[in-house]
């Protein structure tokens, strides 16, 4: 089978770090502990969203990259880095990653996320938490890993969620459209989705045994919990909404949770702006 | 079963207006002139009228590229956006949803699965080479690979901005506007082949160049330290090179044409002279296609390969080396052979 994960960071944000200091924590964190053969981190995706002062250029994984001390430096000698974003991107990284794994051009791939308000106070409902995570993936053996994904667009619901930067009234301001409708056709799209999957897949709900997915919009993993079962992953104990890592957050709650821990097939959910859901299933390691 | 990737088709697009490096230079405030011209090679470039942005710049260079392809929109089954400026609408830089999913709509490749990819001026090499892993693993027949770069704001900030010759925004004075898409097939006997695909991040020179919205004026703003950024991608490209050359089983004179990253003429004529003291020899040529484009970012190695297509420069059998530099600092390099694309361009052109 494919990538199995590794280990998962999770830098808090609550003193206004810049996604520069908590993503590079992330990539940091994430390396601490795992031993590194030579060749080290091969390849780094960021899938945050809302960067540090609206930047363009480089990919920010580069800066994440750069920003290392000197003692992860020698493990990230041969990385090559670039931004991805896809909805809610953590989950098409990994099947990037999945994909440069199995075809043995990568050892150690990583997806690290977060967002910032890019410009303090210069937008109009940005209402996230800056946290950041990271996941290490490197190949699985055989029964273990990732065994598939799925990517499912819903373009007629792409007026619900969009967002931009624009200078005007002599102020650059990031401006985000969210119609009050996202919700229900995320929920909707993301139902769909799922059941195209386990029909492409050919496996049952019932066998599913963790669903762990994105954490936003508000009420997204709730309703999937009630929807699907027995295992509720509820993070949103604050009022700003994880965003681009919110996968991740999940994910290393998963991991924590000791009952969790046993599940055998995980399915990913993701879901973001275009509608876009992008999906996998993962089995876990015995 | 691994599969080989080839290039089915391409396609560009360029804006019809033309600004030229003289009506720049007639706008900087400066009591030396610059002679930008003589110093990069670069005579015009296109600029966007009001009405076009980067997703109808990526749009008409993937139409162009379905007029030379067998495929039609709907049997694509993947879109990758890979430039680095999401302006549309004017200059709103679109955060979400990705471009890639508008121009999915926009295309018609209703069947297709889409990301945006950013890798600044590597991006749509990035793009290849993670739309090929793709193809090789069977996970899909093809990908199409697009990029819509609006830079040149960058130039109009740089002219309000420039006080000396000495700055950091003076490189933003060589960029144009452009489009360009890539149809990356799975191989079929006669195709042109995808010999090797190699990339690094030198990510401690991740600040050499930066581009962000600007804080002051409309669209973007950029500060690179050319001489640093330009010596380092020298110094450690022909590692990079000297891999893909090993995955490829060549050599670099068995290179028929290299394509640099377009930056300036005296940064591709440094850049080869290096290359050929390191190597003890060099491509047959080495393109530059700055004059009449200037730098257009992430989609410069596709309009020189197209104009080599269009200008009937290539033989079958040619092996195409793309260098990319990009911030980052992004080393990538592609090795293409050619094959059936030559029949298919300068005509009707």
């Amino acid at each position: 089978m494919g990538a199995i994960i590794k280990s998962i960071a999770i830098v808090m944000n609550r003193s206004g770090k810049s996604y520069m200091e908590t993503g590079a924590e992330a990539v940091r964190n994430c390396l601490k502990g795992e031993p590194m053969g030579p060749d080290g981190l091969d390849m780094l995706i960021n899938t945050g969203i809302y960067p540090d002062n609206h930047l363009q250029e480089p990919a920010f994984a580069s800066l994440l990259q750069g920003n290392q001390p000197v003692a992860i430096h020698g493990l990230m000698e041969k990385t090559f880095s670039f931004d991805l974003q896809s909805g809610e991107g953590v989950v098409m990284a990994l099947s990037v990653l999945n994909g440069f794994l199995e075809s043995g051009k990568i050892e150690r791939g990583m997806v690290v996320a977060g967002d910032v308000e890019p410009i303090q106070g210069q937008s109009n409902q940005f209402n996230y938490v800056g946290h950041s995570g990271a996941v290490l993936v490197e190949k699985g053996g055989r029964n273990e890993g990732f065994s598939g994904f799925h990517q499912d667009i819903y373009p007629q619901f792409i007026k619900d969620y969009h967002s931009y930067s624009n200078y005007v009234d002599n102020e650059l301001k990031l401006i985000i459209n969210q119609s009050d409708r996202y919700l229900d056709h995320c929920i909707q799209c993301a139902e769909e989705s799922i059941e195209n999957f386990l029909r492409k897949m050919g496996v049952d709900s019932k066998a599913i045994d963790l669903f762990i997915s994105s954490q936003s919009p508000v009420g997204f993993s709730k309703h999937l919990a009630y929807q699907y079962g027995k295992h509720r992953l509820n993070l949103l104990h604050e009022e700003k909404e994880f965003y681009s890592a919110g996968l991740i957050m999940a994910l290393k709650r998963a991991r924590l949770d000791q009952e969790n821990c046993e599940t055998g097939q995980v399915m990913f959910v993701s879901v973001g702006p275009g509608i876009t859901v992008n999906l996998a299933l993962y089995q876990n390691p015995a | 079963m691994k599969f080989g990737t080839a290039i089915e088709s391409l396609g560009v697009y360029l804006p019809e207006e033309i600004l030229t490096t003289q009506a720049i230079e007639d706008r900087l405030n400066l009591s030396v002139p610059l002679k930008l011209e003589f110093l990069s090679g670069i005579k015009e470039r296109r600029r966007c009228s009001p009405v076009e942005d980067c997703l109808t710049l990526a749009s008409n260079a993937a139409t162009d590229c379905m007029r030379y392809s067998t495929y039609t929109p709907a049997e694509i089954e993947m879109v990758i956006f890979c430039s680095i400026s999401k302006y549309v609408g004017g200059l709103k830089h679109i955060y979400e949803p990705a471009i890639s999913v508008l121009l999915r709509e926009q295309l018609g490749c209703y069947r297709a699965t889409c990301f945006d990819l950013s890798n600044a001026c590597a991006g749509m090499l990035t793009g290849v080479h993670v739309g090929s892993d793709f193809i090789e693993r069977g996970v899909v027949k093809n990908c199409l690979v697009v990029s819509g770069e609006y830079i040149t704001s960058l130039t109009e900030n740089a002219i309000e901005n420039i006080t000396t010759r000495l700055s950091p925004e003076v490189a933003s004075l060589t960029l144009g506007d452009s489009g360009a898409a890539i149809l990356l097939s799975r191989t079929i006997p006669g195709m042109n082949c995808i010999e090797a695909s190699r990339f690094i991040t030198l990510g401690c020179y991740s600040e050499l160049c930066m581009a962000n919205q600007s804080k002051t004026q409309s669209g973007g703003v950029m500060q690179t330290q050319m001489k640093e950024i330009h010596e380092v991608s020298i110094q450690h490209a022909p590692r990079i090179i000297e891999e893909a050359l090993s995955e490829a089983s060549l050599t670099l004179d068995q290179i028929d044409f290299l394509i640099p990253h377009q930056t300036s003429k005296l940064a591709i004529s440094a850049g080869e002279k290096h290359f050929a003291d390191y190597f003890g020899s060099m491509a047959r040529h080495v393109v530059n296609n700055l004059d009449k484009v200037g730098n257009t970012a992430s989609t410069s190695h596709i309009l020189a390969l197209y104009r080599l297509l269009h200008e009937k420069q290539l033989r079958k059998g040619d092996r195409v080396m793309l260098l990319s530099f990009a911030s980052g600092l992004v080393i990538g390099v592609v090795i293409v052979t050619i094959e059936h694309l030559l029949d298919q361009y300068g005509r009707n052109h």
